[in-house]
């Protein structure tokens, strides 16, 4: 269910321009443009260090860029936060969740920070944690949950006030296959309805099975992005991917390391 | 294997060093002052005068090192040092007795053996120069030094494998981090006892009996034995001291062997339930950010052992400085002034220090300046709901023993205006510099993000005395004069105004830089 505007172009959920971070001298963002259409499922895919974190920190309002402009949902994230943080819902990657609190706790909080009535913050929280499998487990604190069930409990936090446009930093990592397929579910049903999921990821399968749009990065740039058949042209993501990151597999395939395999000890 | 283990701890030391600039320096200086304390130590108990003096500061002197080598892993783990992690060393492909003596060898090396080292031998030069410098007492003293600094290292590290697993869970690294605030807190006690007394400790004589027939105190006694010609005694204690050295090493082994062959279940550990927060409370939280933030703190300072060290600790020095003043001659409440300044160097400074990097979730939420100035109000009400009660009540308790009670009101007014300026200025030095705690709770900050809070710190420090001054002056003119009364309301109006005025500007700054505090936090 798209919202098309009067011109009957797909209306943008996130536009970036010229967004650029140097840290330390050296650009780990170099001015990378992105638009993610409403109701997409966009993956944004590239090898560690290509600089999908700090783009997502950036686009999120959690770090200031150096330069350039990001827009969600039609509201400027550095010039108008008041408006915009209210349309986004945030995974981030590398930073703690309050460890201290229960699973519920944590969501109780989420809400009541988020200014939610009491009744829907508590209404909503039991729906997620009974759909992400977190029920027997909301009295525990985060502390002593699972690399999988953090993810879980961050992803319910961030889908509590829901949010028309929602960013995932590696929302499938360390998680289970039984929890990545009912991650994957709430995420299908959320953008079915028009809601708009940004999400990074280095598992090519995973991006090829859910998305309908793809960035790739490289070295802080983006150096394709379109739709997933526009970026894979034809051949699997994977193939693509390493044609466009240059894959360093290829050096082993020379004459270095011969010696590997070939003991007898 | 020796040499590898050597190799690798010096690596180590080498590697941590290069990482900052700043560790570098604070190591050598450290260091250095350890060193200098040690010999100066060693040199005092290397001259003590009589016979028996010498051989029971020797037994003291041994039996306090040995327990602090053996207390040391169960309160800060391995300190830091990955040579001595035990679960490092269990997927290291080499043999037993070659991993054991290597291990050794290793925990010989570094600051903390080399001090050892020099009270050890200070310790045993005095033992056996005052009982007479016979060579039998020298050649017993060297095998005793020997032998103690072997015993301190192979205990210390058969306890950290033995305990390992249980420091590893959550819950073992939660009472380690209140065995450390403890070890600090009595450390400051007994700095601030001795340095203020002026007098050595003195303990009564069937302690040194008692300790004398503990393993230290065999060691320690046979440098006598061996001056008095009772070699029996001296094979005997030395025997005994080497056999019990071997049983730690074949338990360090065990230990060893079992982290390797078991599996860890502190993740299978059975955890409490929170229970669920009744209607009043939760609709009240609901609407005030500002109590929001404020019960979320008061939450953390009762389940997370950092945050319940930092405030216990500041909290003990606030009461401890007074407290240790009073006796030395400072018999006035005035005191409690002391006890505000103690606290303003540690809490107020941190208030989004103990949230670390889940700040991030403030932070996305954080949309007026309204939000913000909650968020330094909620970080702030905690902390003075805890030591506004502890200072007055340090001061009128003060005030009832020393009988000055007329100058009560003058103290309480004048510990107000100065508690008021440090939470200003740590308001400041919280939103401009924020201090990140660092992921391993044995490094005191992150590296190279501290320069700028400990300046800061330092630099309000002394801005906040000059700020309370005019209110010294006042105490000072009006002492004896029945109008001191009026430092109280004055001083409290001075403190509450300075929090106020600072509070809005400050909480127009945390609006506008909400994402650079996140940015310091990051790296805790």
């Amino acid at each position: 269910m798209h919202h098309p505007p009067a011109d009957g172009m797909p209306l943008a959920a996130v536009d970036v321009r010229q967004l650029r971070k140097e840290f330390d001298g050296k650009a780990a963002v170099d001015g990378i443009d992105l638009t993610v259409p409403a109701g997409s499922f966009y993956g944004l895919v590239g090898p560690n260090g290509a600089g999908k974190t700090t783009s997502l920190s950036m686009i999120t309002g959690l770090l200031r860029p150096d330069s350039g402009t990001v827009t969600v949902a039609g509201h400027d994230v550095w010039r108008d936060p008041y408006e915009a943080k209210h349309r986004i819902g945030i995974l981030p990657d590398g930073l703690r969740l309050f460890e201290r609190l229960s699973g519920r706790e944590l969501l109780r909080y989420t809400g009541r920070l988020r200014q939610l009535p009491a009744h829907q913050t508590e209404e909503r929280a039991a729906e997620l944690l009974e759909v992400l499998g977190l029920t027997e487990a909301a009295g525990k604190m985060v502390v002593d949950y699972s690399t999988g069930m953090r993810k879980k409990i961050g992803m319910a936090a961030a889908l509590l006030h829901n949010p028309p446009v929602l960013f995932l930093d590696e929302p499938f990592e360390s998680v289970d296959p039984v929890s990545a397929e009912t991650i994957r579910e709430v995420l299908r049903q959320y953008t079915g309805t028009g809601s708009t999921v940004i999400f990074s990821s280095h598992v090519m399968e995973l991006v090829s099975a859910l998305c309908s749009h793809v960035a790739v990065m490289a070295a802080g740039r983006v150096v394709a992005d379109g739709t997933l058949d526009e970026v894979r042209a034809g051949r699997t993501l994977g193939e693509r991917f390493m044609e466009l990151v240059g894959s360093p597999a290829t050096k082993a395939k020379g004459g270095s390391l011969a010696w590997l395999g070939s003991s007898s000890g | 294997m020796v040499g590898v283990f050597v190799g690798l701890k010096v690596a180590l030391l080498r590697s941590s060093l290069r990482r900052s600039r700043s560790r570098a320096v604070g190591f050598v200086l450290g260091t250095t002052a350890a060193v200098v304390g040690s010999c100066w130590t060693s040199v005092h108990l290397a001259g003590a005068r009589s016979a028996n003096e010498a051989a029971d500061l020797t037994v003291l002197a041994f039996t306090g090192l040995a327990v602090a080598w053996l207390a040391l892993p169960l309160s800060f783990g391995g300190g830091g040092d990955e040579s001595a992690d035990p679960t490092r060393l269990v997927v290291l492909p080499v043999r037993p007795r070659a991993l054991i003596t290597g291990a050794t060898a290793a925990a010989l090396v570094g600051p903390g053996p080399l001090c050892s080292l020099i009270l050890v031998v200070g310790a045993a030069a005095g033992a056996a120069r005052a009982t007479g410098g016979s060579s039998a007492a020298a050649g017993a003293a060297v095998v005793a030094s020997a032998l103690m600094l072997l015993l301190c290292v192979i205990g210390s590290r058969a306890v950290l494998a033995s305990f390992a697993r249980a420091l590893a869970g959550r819950r073992g690294k939660d009472a380690a981090a209140l065995g450390g605030v403890l070890t600090a807190v009595g450390g400051y006690a007994a700095y601030l006892l001795l340095s203020t007394a002026g007098s050595g400790p003195q303990l009564p004589s069937f302690v040194v009996r008692v300790l004398r027939w503990t393993p230290p105190g065999w060691i320690a006694d046979s440098i006598r034995a061996a001056a008095e010609g009772r070699a029996a005694v001296v094979l005997a204690e030395t025997a005994a001291a080497v056999a019990l050295t071997a049983v730690l090493m074949v338990w360090w082994h065990r230990s060893l062997n079992r982290l390797m062959t078991t599996v860890d279940a502190s993740t299978a550990q059975a955890v409490r339930e929170r229970g669920a927060r009744s209607g009043t409370m939760a609709r009240l939280l609901t609407s005030s950010r500002t109590l929001l933030i404020a019960h979320h703190q008061f939450t953390s300072f009762l389940r997370a052992p950092r945050h319940r060290m930092t405030l216990i600790a500041a909290l003990a020095y606030a009461l401890l400085f007074p407290v240790v003043c009073v006796p030395v001659g400072a018999k006035s409440p005035y005191v409690a002034v002391g006890g505000a300044w103690v606290f303003g160097l540690t809490a107020p400074g941190v208030l989004f220090a103990m949230d670390g990097s889940a700040i991030w979730s403030n932070i996305a939420t954080l949309r007026t300046r309204a939000q913000a100035r909650a968020e330094l109000v909620g970080r702030m009400l905690p902390q003075m709901a805890l030591i506004v009660p502890w200072v007055t009540a340090t001061a009128v308790v003060v005030a009832l023993l020393t009988r000055r009670g007329d100058q009560l009101a003058a103290a309480l007014g004048l510990t107000f205006a100065l508690l008021g300026l440090t939470f200003a200025i740590g308001m400041v030095i919280s939103v401009y510099w924020p201090y990140p705690y660092p992921e391993d709770p044995f490094e005191v900050s992150a590296p190279g993000q501290n320069g700028g809070y400990h300046t800061a710190n330092f630099v309000g420090t002394l801005l906040g005395l000059l700020a309370v001054s005019p209110f010294v002056v006042g105490a000072v003119v009006l002492e004896g004069s029945p109008h001191s009364w009026l430092l109280l309301p004055l001083g409290t109006a001075y403190g509450v105004l300075a929090v106020v005025i600072t509070l809005r500007s400050m909480a127009r700054r945390l609006h506008a830089r909400a994402p650079e505090v996140l940015t310091a936090l990051r790296a805790s």
